[in-house]
C-alpha cells in the first residue's frame, strides 16, 4: 500500500458572489482575481504541507498541471516538484502532470524530469496526461489531435530515456532529427509513470497495455469510479493478464479530526468550495470535440456519473464518497471498505480541499499519519518499513 | 420536389450523397453544423441540378483520419467532382463549405464556373472578434447563428440537448468541424492574401445579423475578389440557406442565371 499525499494547490480567496458573477473558475476566470502578495504566502504553505508529509511518513507527495484557473496554481508542476526535492531526503516525488498533447516540444518534457530524477537520486514518479478538455482551449491545442499528440509525445519520452541518442523520431505530429536527452535518468530504464484518467476506454487500454498504474479522478461517486477500475480490470484480462493492486489508484479527499461532527464542521465549507467555485466548469468547456472519444461519451456510465458541482447536499456527497470525512474510526472504517471495493494499492490523498487553511490541513494530516495509516498499513500491507517522523 | 440520398465509395471510401433536380450541375459545400437536404435545397433543385456531398466524418461519409488541414478538404472535393462527373461547376459553400469553395477557386480555378460565398470562414481582419461556437451551450449558440434566436427553426436546428437518435451524429459533426475549425488563425492566414486568385464570377451573400462570422469578413471577401458583388440578407444571421431560404434560393439562382 502506498499512500500519496497530493496537492492540487488551489485558490482560497475567490469572491463570496463569484458563483453569480462568473461562468468559471477556469479559461475565462479573471486573473485580475489573483494577488500575488496572498500568492507567495500560499506557495509557502502548500510546499510545506507536502514537506511535512515525509515527516509523516507518507511514501509519495504529489503535484500536478493545470492552466489558466484558480482550482489549481501549478502551470508547471516541474517548477514545484524541483523545491520539493530539495526540501526531502527520502520521499518519492509524484508529478501528475506534464500534459503532453499542450507541448509542441516533449524533448523539454523528456529533459526536464530526466532532471528531476537525477537531482533526486531517482525519487521521481512521471506522470504524462493528456490534461483537460478545457486546457485545449488555453492552449488554442486542437483538441481532435490530442490523443495522437500523446501516444506521440509519450513514446517519444520512452525512447528518449532508453534508447542510445542522438537518433531520429519519425512522427506524424512530432519530427526530430536529433533526440538526445542530456541528462538521462537516474532511474533504469526510466522514472516509473503513473498515469491519472477520467475513466475513458482510450486511457484504460492505454494503461493496461503499459502495465502503468492507473489513478482515477476524484469528483465523481466511488461507485463510478470503481466501476472504472473494473473496466481496466476486464480489459487487462480480455488480454489475459491481471492488474495487481499496485497499479490501481484511488484518489480521495480525506479529512479527519477529533470527532465526526468536528470534521464536518470543519471540512464542509471548503467542500463546497471547490465543487461550487473551483470546480464550476460547463460541459464545453469539460469536453471539446475529440477530446474524449464519442465511444466513451456514449457509453452508458457515461451519463450515470455525477460531477461533484451538481450535488446539492452533503447527505448526497457523504453517500457518494466524494469525501472521507470523520473521527479516525470512521475514516478507518470508509477507507478499508473502498480500498476492498477499488482493490487498490495507491492512496492518492488530498487533504487541503478548497479554502482549507494551513493549520487545520496539517492538522488533517497528522491524524490520518498517526490514527489511521498505520491501521491500513497492517491491514494491507506495506512495500517496506517506514520510520515515521514527528513534524517540527 | 425529390431528392436521393445514397452513399457513393469514393477514394476507397464512403461519401454520403444527395442529389436532386434537373439543369446545369451546382455543387452545394454544406457548412459545420447542417449536412443534409433541407428545404432550401428543393428551391435550388427547381432550376439546377445539386449535388450535395457530405465531408468527410460529417454524417455517414468516412475518411476524417484523412483530413488534418483544408488542402485536404480540397483534394477530397476535387475527387468527389471527379466521380461526380464535373470538371467545371457553380459552386455555393455556406460557412465550413464557403472556405472550402473560396479554397477550391483559388487553388483550381478551372474547376469552378461561378462562385457563390455564403457567411463562409475564411477570412481574417484584424480587430474583428471571432466567438468561439465550440465553447457556447446551445442558448449561446442560437444567438450566435441566427437573427432569431427564440424561432423554432433555431430551437430545432439546434435544440438543447440532440435527441438520443441523434447524439452520435451530432458528436461526430462536432468533431469534424473541429478538426478544420479549431485554430483557424493558424489556417486562415494565407487565404486573404490570396483571394485574387480567383477568376470565377463570386457572388457573396451575409446575413445582416450573422454574430458569428460579422459581416466585415464578408467584406474582405468582397474587396479580397475582383469584380465580385455582394449581397447583404437582413433578417438573417450566420444561415440564410435556412433563416431565409426563399430569398437566398432567389438571389442565388439570378446570380448564377446571369
Amino acid at each position: 500500500m502506498q499512500f500519496v499525499c497530493f496537492h492540487l494547490m488551489p485558490w482560497p480567496y475567490l469572491p463570496d458572489d463569484f458563483e453569480q458573477r462568473h461562468e468559471s473558475a477556469w479559461l475565462t476566470v479573471p486573473n485580475s482575481l489573483y494577488d500575488a502578495r496572498r500568492g507567495h504566502q500560499l506557495y509557502r504553505d502548500y510546499l510545506d504541507q507536502l514537506v511535512a508529509a515525509e515527516g509523516l511518513g507518507f511514501d509519495v507527495i504529489g503535484v500536478n498541471e493545470h492552466h489558466q484557473n484558480a482550482y489549481g496554481l501549478m502551470p508547471s508542476p516541474n517548477l514545484m516538484a524541483s523545491a520539493l526535492i530539495q526540501r526531502t531526503s527520502r520521499i518519492k516525488v509524484l508529478v501528475l502532470g506534464n500534459a503532453l498533447p499542450l507541448y509542441d516540444h516533449p524533448q523539454r518534457v523528456a529533459e526536464e524530469l530526466a532532471m528531476l530524477d537525477v537531482m533526486s537520486a531517482g525519487r521521481l514518479i512521471a506522470g504524462m496526461v493528456v490534461g483537460l478538455g478545457v486546457e485545449a482551449f488555453s492552449y488554442e491545442v486542437n483538441p481532435t489531435f490530442v490523443r495522437e499528440r500523446y501516444r506521440e509525445a509519450h513514446e517519444l519520452i520512452i525512447r528518449a530515456w532508453t534508447e542510445p541518442g542522438p537518433f531520429h523520431f519519425e512522427g506524424k505530429h512530432y519530427d526530430f532529427r536529433w533526440v538526445n536527452v542530456w541528462p538521462r535518468p537516474y532511474q533504469q530504464p526510466h522514472p516509473p509513470i503513473w498515469i491519472p484518467g477520467s475513466g475513458s476506454m482510450e486511457t484504460i487500454r492505454f494503461v493496461a497495455e503499459r502495465k502503468y498504474p492507473w489513478i482515477a479522478l476524484p469528483y465523481s461517486q466511488f461507485e463510478v469510479m470503481k466501476e472504472h477500475f473494473d473496466m481496466l480490470r476486464e480489459y487487462a484480462a480480455s488480454r489475459g493478464e491481471e492488474v495487481p493492486a499496485e497499479r490501481v489508484g484511488w484518489p480521495c479527499m480525506i479529512y479527519v479530526a477529533e470527532t465526526d461532527e468536528q470534521a464536518r464542521r470543519e471540512f464542509e465549507p471548503h467542500f463546497w468550495y471547490l465543487a461550487k467555485k473551483l470546480l464550476r466548469l460547463p460541459r464545453e468547456y469539460m469536453f471539446p470535440p475529440g477530446h474524449t472519444s464519442i465511444q466513451s461519451q456514449l457509453r452508458p456510465g457515461h451519463a450515470k456519473r455525477k460531477f461533484i458541482s451538481l450535488l446539492s447536499s452533503w447527505k448526497e456527497a457523504e453517500d457518494g464518497l466524494y469525501a472521507i470525512v470523520g473521527s479516525p474510526e470512521t475514516v478507518r472504517q470508509k477507507m478499508r471498505e473502498g480500498i476492498k471495493q477499488a482493490g487498490c494499492g495507491i492512496i492518492q490523498g488530498i487533504f487541503q480541499v478548497g479554502s482549507l487553511p494551513h493549520d487545520l490541513t496539517l492538522k488533517n494530516m497528522t491524524l490520518f499519519a498517526r490514527e489511521v495509516m498505520p491501521a491500513l498499513r497492517a491491514e494491507f500491507g506495506s512495500d517496506s518499513p517506514r520510520t515515521t517522523y514527528s513534524i517540527t | 420536389m425529390s431528392s436521393k440520398e445514397e452513399i457513393v465509395r469514393i477514394g476507397g471510401k464512403d461519401v454520403q450523397l444527395f442529389t436532386g433536380g434537373d439543369g446545369p450541375p451546382l455543387l452545394y459545400l454544406h457548412g459545420a453544423g447542417m449536412f443534409r437536404w433541407m428545404p432550401v435545397h428543393d428551391r435550388l433543385a427547381a432550376r439546377r441540378r445539386v449535388y450535395l456531398p457530405v465531408h468527410p466524418g460529417f454524417g455517414a461519409s468516412q475518411g476524417l483520419e484523412e483530413i488534418e488541414a483544408m488542402d485536404d478538404l480540397v483534394f477530397h472535393t476535387l475527387d468527389v467532382m471527379d466521380a461526380l462527373g464535373l470538371p467545371r461547376a457553380d459552386v455555393v459553400g455556406l460557412s465550413l463549405g464557403g472556405w472550402l469553395a473560396a479554397e477550391l477557386a483559388v487553388r483550381h480555378p478551372e474547376r469552378v464556373q461561378r462562385l457563390v460565398l455564403v457567411d463562409a470562414a475564411g477570412t481574417r481582419v484584424p480587430g474583428v472578434e471571432r466567438p468561439d461556437l465550440f465553447l457556447a451551450p446551445a442558448p449561446k449558440a442560437r444567438e450566435l447563428l441566427f437573427a432569431d434566436p427564440t424561432s423554432a427553426l433555431a430551437t430545432s436546428l439546434i435544440p438543447d440537448v440532440p435527441p438520443p437518435e441523434r447524439m452520435e451524429m451530432a458528436l461526430r459533426g462536432r468533431e469534424a468541424a473541429a478538426r478544420l475549425l479549431w485554430n483557424t488563425h493558424v489556417q486562415y492566414r494565407k487565404l486573404t492574401s490570396r483571394l485574387g486568385r480567383i477568376k470565377a464570377p463570386t457572388l457573396i451573400v451575409w446575413g445582416a445579423q450573422d454574430r458569428l462570422l460579422p459581416l466585415a469578413l464578408g467584406e474582405a471577401y468582397h474587396r479580397g475578389i475582383a469584380g465580385s458583388t455582394m449581397t447583404v440578407i437582413e433578417h438573417c444571421g450566420h444561415l440564410p440557406p435556412f433563416e431565409q431560404p426563399e430569398r437566398f434560393a432567389e438571389t442565388v439562382l439570378s446570380f448564377l442565371a446571369r
